[in-house]
């Protein structure tokens, strides 16, 4: 599970973000603070759509007010907020945030740690707090991926400082979403809870149902599949809105994996094609998601090759998707080792040595 | 079959269907075709059949694939059969890709794809043909060999009608296309075009082979060779532009070469030979290199052997060919042909050197030098490269490995080792006695892969140690299975198992070692090798612990692993250790106490670590070697916090950093004195001895004990640099006596294929050898000194380099400078002869300079002159000598030394006077020097003579050599220092002449262009009106532009790069601050006061305008610079005032859009 505004797209985005950037580079002396904003009527295309500025003057978790050059207030609600840039914000932050679009993570923090101190501690509030959250996003994103050094211990601990002591940040459901995945990783189901939970009391009704989901992968996780199962059938009744299909999508795995537990296997594999006929083929979390499930189900239904085919949908088309790659990854390294094909075997294993510095 | 004969129809079908396919609208969500072309690309073709069998009869199968599918799977099926190993598979796959593509074509003859099901037949078809004339090779009765023939031919003619079926096929779809304006320039006409053209060379082709199955002179054979050839002809005269006009050119020369006409043949591969290697010509270039080499190497002419030499390193050397080149069919053999060319030229230099001069000359005249110096170091060593690459296709176990394995049976190569035969062991000792051969291989490549010095070589050598591993992995595996066969002795299969817990070690896989290791240390606990198992499984076990520490494993299993290594170490310590006393402490019991200290020393328990080493007996010998052991354990620690420590500063506390080291060093030296007493002195050849003495002399030198550091280093018998140097002992003096640059006496040199010019000799130029030439031209002046050669020695290349390294590090701290010359004349040598690299000379430099740099400004901050005079004079006298060397010195040694003495300068130079700047008011008086400070600038102005002239002496030497410098930036560089040396010695105008020839050429150099105006600044303080020039530039050019920009275009350009890196940040707010300085000073003679105030507001309106665009002007440093300016302005205008810039809330908006 991951936030729609930073799942989505990445490249395209990327690209956009960058344009912006170079555009904001110049103007940020000569306006004040800017915003970009996705499209209202699609706030989930996670694209540029337009940059607002003038002077951020309050920042809530929920919406973000802008004194224009007119002097109007523009209220904008932060799950329309991409990014914001602060007049005084130091250059490295700018290129920190590139840099985590990217998914250069450790770039982005050893940006974030060459800006000066003195710098860091006479910025204004909000910079402070972007601060904050690029360091501590950048560590999860990192540690998520499997990097040797960052823990996820370590990044837990930042994102949670953050959560803590930031609640009325524009960042902190993408943060709560974080926090919350890094905890699932851990196998911490009881902390994770609680984090998905202040997803659910969010303003708009796709970010409640994503938070929905979480637990309900939750209790999947757990063993408890009849209230899982309970779950994942609420969000499919839940009322339609923008962003909510997505994860509709993600109940419908869900709903696959439990049919799959059943050994329902006819069942199994009419909900994961109903995914693959309704979803967007360019979702990368979304897909690696479902192939990941669908290789998972095949291995229990004891048809390996299948597995393989859907594994390897991870591994050749959504690999950007880290944590879902390095599963993908290491169930194939056996699957591989199963077929008598060791040197398939190895090749997985090379990616996790080199890619992400896993060793087993 | 062979990769580069179905590459491009590979290519030209999977671009041709994708690119159809994807014009068609997708219904269905899932991208099939992406995840099929990730398959296809990844050579898991079996895995795409699968995938696309899974849609058949599938609900869900998408629109688009549902009528190809079985087009694409007759494909992939035949991809399939390409890649398989052995006969019967190939037929079930021919077999099954017939069947798929019947099934399309009986379903869809006409339709749009039909001409690539047909042509994929006509493959399926050839491939078969190909089979069957394979086996034509091998010992037949006349029966057999005519029934094979026919086969072959019925095969070939069956693809020629498939051929000729898709070639009319596609020729519709092409007059299709071509017939409408919205389609014929459309991309899909494009590849139907391409695939029209692409099926007649195969149709043509296809005709050749038919026609060579006829016998020699069969009327049959030379009309369809001829039909073929004209073809051919007509088909590169319609396309010579095209890669596949090219392909028809080539195939047309194999049509002459078929039909005897090798005058034409040769006319068209030189035509083809001359082709650029660019990627769309990869596959032509390497069939036309084989079909050349194929042609000349029996005649062995020397002139062909050259040429195919020069388009062999252009293939394999100069360019950066897809490695899948290298192992096709047609790679394997251009090596081999490669080998034997060499071997050949070898042969004929010898036995007729004035045939060999002459070829050399002719051939490589027209030859760039580059191509020239690196093909005449492959000719250099004949028998190794020979050997390298008989060797290299001998590996890839392929038809042409017999051939290699002939080749390498000559015995030129006797003494390299014969490698091991593929064919299946008989006994179990033939199994041993192989697996022993592929350990000896890896063992050495293991060996190369510790020595390489360069990210190339240790590529390289990393590639062949994984593949002499694998080699050895089969070697066992086959050993194993012959022993179950042969029932080979317990004994000897636990020796097997030792060497492969050995394998698993040295490549890294920690478990697998240890499973191995741990079986024989528990369940063959009293056999001889139990030992050796339970040292390998105790290593394996603390290279886990420490590779979980370093990934940052979670606690828990980082304890398990701990766990792991001390319960071996103890089980060891038990079992053999008695009561840690005896004399004869085994190797392992000692690892076993090591690891116990070196798990504590990586768990932060240094006390506990100490107690292990405690528990041995000082005087026991074993405590010498374990405290050496311990020593170096503790190095490696520190070395690894230390790099912890620099990528998270807060990570490792100072002192715990400085306890390691401490402790680290009274190890080792406890260790090795102890060492010393026990063996009267120490012995050179005890490795782990003398390699103890290196790490307590880099100890000793980061400690600050260099005087320690150069006693380990130079100690009579164990000494590093004392056994290095031994080795160089004479051979510096033969470098010495032949130099380089010296010729060599002319008939000698003659008569060896020469050193000596034509002119020096006196010959004349066609008596003069060729090689001589080829040589001289190509080789620079390292050629006379790796000629040499150094007496082979126990230590390794990157022991040898380190000790040198050391050594020069450390005789420069302890001033002994003329020992310091003489190890840096070894260095130099070291890397002259092809070991180490000028980068790692080079870094070896600047941390020398580096060195030298904190050691002076140490004791300038002290105030101790007289050991900074010690120092600068002492340390003068050594770069003195350097510099006055006739020869030896290379690029980097003189730069150095010109650097050297400009630090120097500039560390001597008195400090500039106040940083702030003051009110502008002409005439005032700098304050008095005082006489230090007169003589520290006499003392600077000597050192930017000497600079001067260093860099005077390297820009001389680039002119008449400029092969010499390092790199093609050498000249500007040094251009660019020798001007700033004259800028600091005053002479202004020179320092401008000197700038300008390199600026006119490099106009847009930045740093150039801030040195030139540098120069002006420095300059107005000596004439006025040079201020203006260095703001608004000089020397103007025609059309009125200056050639020297000045601060006004430099603060322009990079104004608009500003945000692009902190470095042009940088470099901005350094150019601004140069120029309100140049501001602030020309005001101050400016005698009207009315023009006086002007400018000063000028330059204050300036500032709040810098202010405002850019608020934040560079940080603090810098604002509190332009600050002080402000006020200066200020001041000068007549409106003080303590108010710096505003603040940024004080901008109102309307300012803002007037802005």
């Amino acid at each position: 599970m991951t936030s729609s505004l930073f799942s989505m797209t990445n490249g395209l985005r990327h690209l956009s973000l960058l344009a912006a950037g170079l555009v904001l580079s110049a103007a940020a002396s000569l306006y004040a603070d800017s915003v970009i904003v996705s499209s209202a009527d699609d706030p989930y295309n996670g694209e540029a759509d337009s940059t607002q500025s003038g002077t951020i003057s309050k920042i809530t978790r929920d919406e973000l007010t802008l004194k224009d050059k007119a002097g109007l207030d523009v209220v904008i609600e932060t799950n329309r907020v991409i990014e914001t840039h602060f007049n005084d914000e130091p250059v490295n932050l700018q290129v920190a945030r590139s840099a985590i679009d990217a998914a250069q993570y450790e770039d982005a923090l050893r940006k974030l740690a060459d800006i000066p101190k003195g710098e860091a501690e006479t910025a204004s509030e909000f910079v402070k707090q972007d601060l904050d959250f690029y360091r501590a996003q950048a560590s999860g994103l990192l540690a998520l991926s499997g990097h040797p050094e960052m823990t996820l211990r370590k990044a837990g601990s930042r994102l949670n400082d953050f959560v803590r002591n930031n609640a009325d940040s524009w960042h902190y459901y993408e943060a709560n979403r974080l926090l919350g995945r890094i905890l699932v990783a851990m196998e911490d189901s009881a902390n994770a809870k609680s984090f998905f939970e202040n997803l659910q009391k969010a303003p708009w009704p796709d970010v409640k149902v994503e938070g929905s989901i979480a637990l309900a992968n939750l209790l999947l996780n757990e063993g408890n599949v009849d209230d899982a199962e309970k779950a994942y059938n609420e969000v499919l009744a839940a009322a339609d809105a923008p962003g909510v299909d997505r994860q509709k999508a993600y109940a419908r795995i869900g709903l696959a994996k439990i049919a799959s537990f059943r050994k329902e296997n006819d069942a199994s594999k009419a909900l994961f094609q109903e995914v693959i006929d309704n979803s967007d083929p360019d979702d990368v979390d979304l897909q690696a998601t479902l192939y990941n499930a669908m290789g998972e189900a095949a291995e229990r239904s004891g048809d390996p090759k299948a597995a393989i085919v859907a594994f390897l949908h991870v591994d050749l088309l959504y690999s950007t998707a880290s944590a879902e790659h390095i599963s993908a990854l290491r169930h194939l390294s056996k699957l591989w080792k199963q077929q008598l094909r060791d040197d398939r075997a190895a090749e997985a294993l090379a990616i996790l040595r080199e890619r992400y510095k896993i060793n087993n | 079959m062979s990769f580069l004969r179905r590459f491009p129809t590979i290519c030209l079908f999977l671009t041709g269907v994708f690119s159809l396919v994807s014009t068609v609208s997708v219904s269905a969500a899932e991208d099939w075709e992406s995840f099929y072309d990730a398959l296809m690309n990844r050579g898991y073709y079996d895995v795409a059949v699968t995938y696309l069998e899974s849609f058949r009869n599938s609900p869900s199968i998408p629109d688009d694939l549902a009528t190809e599918l079985d087009n694409y799977l007759g494909e992939t099926t035949l991809e399939l059969m390409r890649t398989s190993a052995t006969k019967a598979e190939r037929q079930l796959y021919s077999d099954q890709a017939r069947e798929y593509l019947d099934r399309y074509l009986s379903q869809n003859g006409g339709g749009e794809h039909a001409y690539k099901a047909n042509s994929a037949l006509a493959d399926l078809y050839t491939e078969e043909g190909n089979d069957e004339q394979a086996r034509l090779q091998k010992g037949l009765s006349e029966t057999e060999r005519k029934k094979i023939e026919k086969t072959v031919q019925d095969d070939y003619a069956k693809a020629l009608d498939y051929a000729k079926t898709a070639v009319a096929q596609a020729k519709e779809a092409a007059q299709r296309m071509k017939s409408s304006d919205a389609t014929s320039h459309s991309a899909e006409a494009q590849i139907i075009y391409a695939d029209y053209l692409g099926l007649r060379i195969k149709e043509n082709d296809l005709l050749m082979k038919l026609a060579e199955t006829y016998p020699e002179g069969a009327d049959d054979r030379k009309s369809g060779l001829e039909t073929a050839r004209a073809a051919f002809d007509a088909l590169y005269e319609k396309y010579s532009k095209y890669p596949g006009g090219f392909k028809a050119r080539l195939l047309e020369t194999k049509a002459a070469l078929a039909l005897g006409d090798k005058a034409a043949a040769t006319e068209y591969l030189d035509e083809l030979l001359a082709l650029p290697m660019s990627k769309a010509l990869y596959a032509i270039k390497t069939e036309t290199i084989l079909l050349y080499g194929q042609m000349i190497i029996e005649k062995g002419e020397a002139a062909d052997l050259f040429r195919l030499m020069i388009a062999f390193y252009d293939w394999k050397y100069a360019n950066d060919l897809p490695p899948v080149f290298y192992i096709t069919a047609e790679g394997l053999q251009i090596h081999l042909l490669a080998g034997q060319a060499v071997l050949k030229l070898d042969g004929i230099k010898n036995s007729e050197p004035k045939k060999y001069a002459d070829a050399a000359k002719t051939v490589f005249n027209d030859q760039k030098p580059d191509v020239l110096k690196s093909v005449t170091k492959l000719l250099a060593k004949p028998d190794k490269q020979a050997y390298e690459w008989f060797d290299f296709v001998y590996r890839q176990k392929s038809p042409f490995s017999a051939e290699a394995e002939k080749l390498l049976a000559d015995p030129v190569f006797a003494g390299r080792g014969n490698p091991a035969t593929d064919e299946e062991p008989t006994t179990f000792e033939d199994a041993v006695e192989r697996l022993n051969r592929a350990w000896t291989n890896f063992t050495q490549a293991n060996a190369d892969a510790g020595n390489a010095l360069t990210a190339e070589t240790s590529a390289k050598t990393a590639a062949r140690k994984s593949e002499t591993a694998r080699a050895v992995e089969r070697a066992m595996r086959a050993a194993f299975q012959t022993a179950g066969r042969y029932s080979a002795e317990p004994g000897q299969l636990d020796k097997l198992r030792l060497q492969w817990a050995t394998l698993n070690f040295m490549t890294g896989r920690w478990i697998d070692a240890e499973v191995l290791g741990d079986f024989l240390l528990y369940k063959r606990g009293g056999s001889a090798i139990a030992p050796k198992a339970a040292e390998i499984s105790l290593l394996a076990a603390k290279s886990a612990f420490r590779e979980g520490k370093k990934n940052g494993v979670e606690e828990a299993e980082l304890d398990e692993l701990h766990r792991a290594v001390q319960s071996r170490a103890e089980y060891i310590v038990q079992k053999w250790g008695g009561d840690l006393t005896g004399d004869n402490l085994l190797p392992v019991v000692r690892e076993a106490l090591i690891v116990q200290m070196d798990t504590a020393v990586t768990a932060g328990e240094l006390d506990k670590a100490k107690e292990f080493l405690n528990a041995i007996p000082e005087s026991s010998t074993a405590y010498a070697d374990a405290a050496i052991q311990f020593g170096q354990s503790l190095w490696s620690t520190y070395i690894e916090l230390l790099n912890q420590k620099n990528e998270d500063p807060e990570s490792v506390a100072d002192a715990t950093l400085q306890e390691v080291l401490e402790s680290a060093r009274a190890s080792l030296e406890a260790g090795l004195k102890k060492k010393l007493e026990l063996t009267s002195g120490g012995r050179g050849d005890d490795l782990p001895t003398v390699n103890a003495a290196l790490s307590l002399a880099q100890i000793d030198l980061l400690s600050g004990r260099a005087q320690e550091a150069q006693e380990w280093l130079l100690h009579p018998n164990i000494g590093p640099l004392t056994l290095v140097e031994r080795r160089f002992a004479g051979v510096v003096e033969q470098a010495a006596e032949k130099p380089a640059e010296e010729p060599a006496e002319s008939e000698e040199a003659s008569a060896e294929g020469g050193e000596a010019p034509a002119e020096e000799s006196g010959e004349s130029a066609e008596t003069e050898s060729a090689e001589t030439e080829s040589t001289e031209a190509a080789e620079s002046n390292a050629s006379a000194t790796q000629d040499l050669i150094l007496p082979p020695s126990p230590l390794s290349d990157p022991f040898q380099l380190s000790a040198l390294t050391l050594g020069l590090r450390v005789l420069v701290a302890t001033q002994d400078f003329e020992h310091a010359e003489k190890v840096m004349n070894c260095l130099e040598l070291f890397v002259s002869t092809g070991v180490g690299s000028e980068e790692r000379l080079t870094l070896v430099y600047l941390q020398l300079g580096k060195q030298l740099q904190e050691q002076i400004q140490t004791l300038r901050q002290s105030g101790d002159v007289e050991t900074l005079r010690s120092i600068t004079s002492g340390f003068e006298g050594f770069l003195d000598r350097i510099s006055a060397r006739s020869q030896g010195n290379t690029y980097m040694t003189l730069r150095w030394v010109a650097d050297t003495y400009f630090n120097f300068g500039l560390g001597l130079k008195p400090a500039a006077a106040a940083a702030a700047p003051t009110p502008a008011a002409e005439g005032e008086e700098a304050a008095p020097e005082t006489s230090t400070d007169q003589e520290d600038a006499q003392n600077a102005a000597e050192y930017f003579k000497k600079a001067g002239k260093t860099y005077q002496t390297i820009l001389q030497r680039i002119e008449a050599e400029p092969e010499w410098a390092a790199s093609p930036n050498a000249k500007v560089a040094t251009t660019l220092r020798m001007s700033e040396s004259l800028r600091e010695l005053g002479r202004f105008g020179s320092a401008v002449k000197v700038l300008i020839p390199i600026l006119e050429t490099n106009e847009t150099n930045l740093e150039l262009q801030t040195g030139a105006a540098l120069i002006l600044q420095e300059w107005g303080k000596k004439k006025r009106a040079l201020y203006p020039r260095a703001i608004q530039g000089a020397v103007p050019r025609k059309g009125g532009k200056n050639l020297i920009w000045g601060w006004n275009r430099i603060i322009a350009l990079l104004s608009r790069n500003i945000d692009k890196s902190p470095q042009f940040k940088e470099k901005f707010y350094d150019a601004v601050i140069n120029k309100m300085e140049c501001r602030n000073e020309w005001i101050a003679g400016i005698t009207d006061p009315a023009e006086k105030i002007k400018q000063a507001k000028g330059g204050e309106t300036e500032l709040l305008k810098l202010h405002k665009l850019h608020p934040d002007l560079g940080g603090a440093s810098y604002k509190k610079k332009l600050e002080s300016y402000l006020k200066a302005f200020r001041e000068t205008a007549g409106e003080p005032s303590d108010e710096g810039f505003p603040q940024p809330q004080q901008q109102p908006q309307e300012e803002e859009s007037a802005s």
